[in-house]
């Protein structure tokens, strides 16, 4: 069964979603935890995304690989639950204790771990950008097939964002 | 400026570059995988059925906006269909009869246009685009129906500021003798409008006042508006 065939049975067959599940879980499942950092919140928002995802696949209209689709789905997960956090206010005390906690001027040698905290900083679109460019390996046109716009846009977001972690980071005493 | 921004970029860029990722172990992510496998082995009927209810919420909520458009037009139809008639009808009196009829003398009354023009009566029937011309009957004024009709013309701007002929200056023959005042009844529409006559000056030159001669002239008087048709 080829990929068109085992999406169009998926819709309504509970084995053959199971097969996009075993293909796609760990690829959505990766991009979520680059983005969270967080094992739990990761598996929680993996499924939220995969049942989005049997929600709407007769929507899907393969114009993009179905990899791509997911990812898009993850996107709007994981904002959510970001602007979520913001709205309960978790999101600023987690982002102050952080902070507290790492007055001394950060080292040369900068983990995932270090950056994270600085990118969840950043709007929405530019963590997007930069997670999937440098985390993912994604090429300018792959971003912009998953988010649906251009890519030049991405590209102004991509540097945009490069521009504000930069910023952001010398704030906080790191120097280039 | 721009080349400094440009190397703090590439610098940014090569440090993102060189950021290791611990990878979670595929032990790790396959667990939650078969976690998550089972959940859905045990909701996916839910889940399905939920996005059939969306689809059917979709479908009655297009259909609901399309029965609001509709009602919406029919009722608007109401209101728009006799200004419709009423173009339909100028195009036809001026297509047939070459007058031009302003819309608001038009009277809409079962799909039929009615104008009084030159005291005529036309009758237009905009489906088989038919004319009839009817005359008025005079029918008795009542003395209240003559003060209003004096009084109109009187307060009116038509009579203060009256040209017997183009290029001629206005004169003001509102406060003129009246001769006559008789009503006037069209069968088809039971309008009614006043002629009344009254005295206007017409100069053989225009400065001289001693050459003045009298002339007649008639206003047709709207007591239902109390305005002056004509």
């Amino acid at each position: 069964m080829d990929e068109h065939e085992l999406i169009k049975k998926a819709i309504k067959d509970r084995e053959a979603f199971g097969k996009i599940v075993d293909i796609y879980y760990k690829d959505v499942f990766k991009y979520i935890y680059r983005r969270t950092l967080d094992k739990e919140i990761t598996k929680d928002l993996t499924q939220e995304t995969f049942l989005n995802a049997l929600k709407y696949l007769h929507t899907y209209r393969e114009e993009s690989p179905i990899l791509f689709w997911l990812f898009g789905i993850a996107t709007n997960v994981v904002n959510l639950h970001y602007r979520k956090e913001i709205d309960e206010r978790k999101f600023f005390e987690r982002y102050e204790n952080i902070h507290s906690k790492n007055n001394d001027p950060p080292d040369d040698d900068i983990d995932f771990k270090f950056i994270h905290r600085y990118i969840t900083t950043l709007p929405e679109m530019e963590q997007v950008v930069l997670t999937l460019f440098f985390f993912e390996n994604r090429t300018f046109q792959d971003i912009a097939l998953i988010l649906n716009r251009s890519v030049n846009s991405i590209r102004k977001t991509y540097y945009r964002g490069l521009k504000n972690l930069k910023r952001k980071l010398e704030n906080d005493g790191y120097k280039f | 400026m721009w080349r400094e921004d440009n190397k703090d970029i590439e610098k940014m860029e090569k440090i993102l570059k060189s950021i290791h990722i611990e990878d979670i172990p595929s032990e790790e992510i396959e667990k939650y995988k078969n976690e998550f496998k089972a959940h859905l082995n045990e909701n996916f009927e839910k889940v399905t059925s939920q996005k059939g209810r969306i689809r059917v919420f979709k479908m009655n909520f297009a259909y609901g906006i399309v029965a609001v458009v509709l009602i919406l037009f029919a009722f608007s139809f109401v209101y728009t269909r006799p200004y419709f008639v009423k173009l339909a009808v100028a195009k036809v009196i001026e297509n047939k009869l070459g007058y031009k009829v302003s819309l608001k003398d038009i009277i809409v009354s079962d799909g039929v246009g009615i104008v009084i023009y030159n005291l005529d009566e036309i009758t237009v029937d905009v489906l088989n685009k038919s004319i009839e011309t009817n005359s008025p009957i005079q029918y008795e004024l009542s003395n209240e129906e003559k003060e209003k009709a004096v009084e109109i013309f009187r307060n009116s701007r038509e009579a203060k500021n009256f040209v017997l002929n183009p290029g001629t200056p206005p004169q003001d023959v509102s406060k003129n003798d009246i001769i006559s005042v008789r009503g006037l009844l069209f069968p088809k529409s039971n309008k009614k409008l006043i002629e009344l006559v009254t005295t206007a000056y017409s100069a053989r030159e225009e400065s001289a006042q001693s050459h003045r001669n009298v002339t007649y002239v008639r206003f047709l008087i709207d007591i239902d508006r109390g305005t002056i048709q004509y």
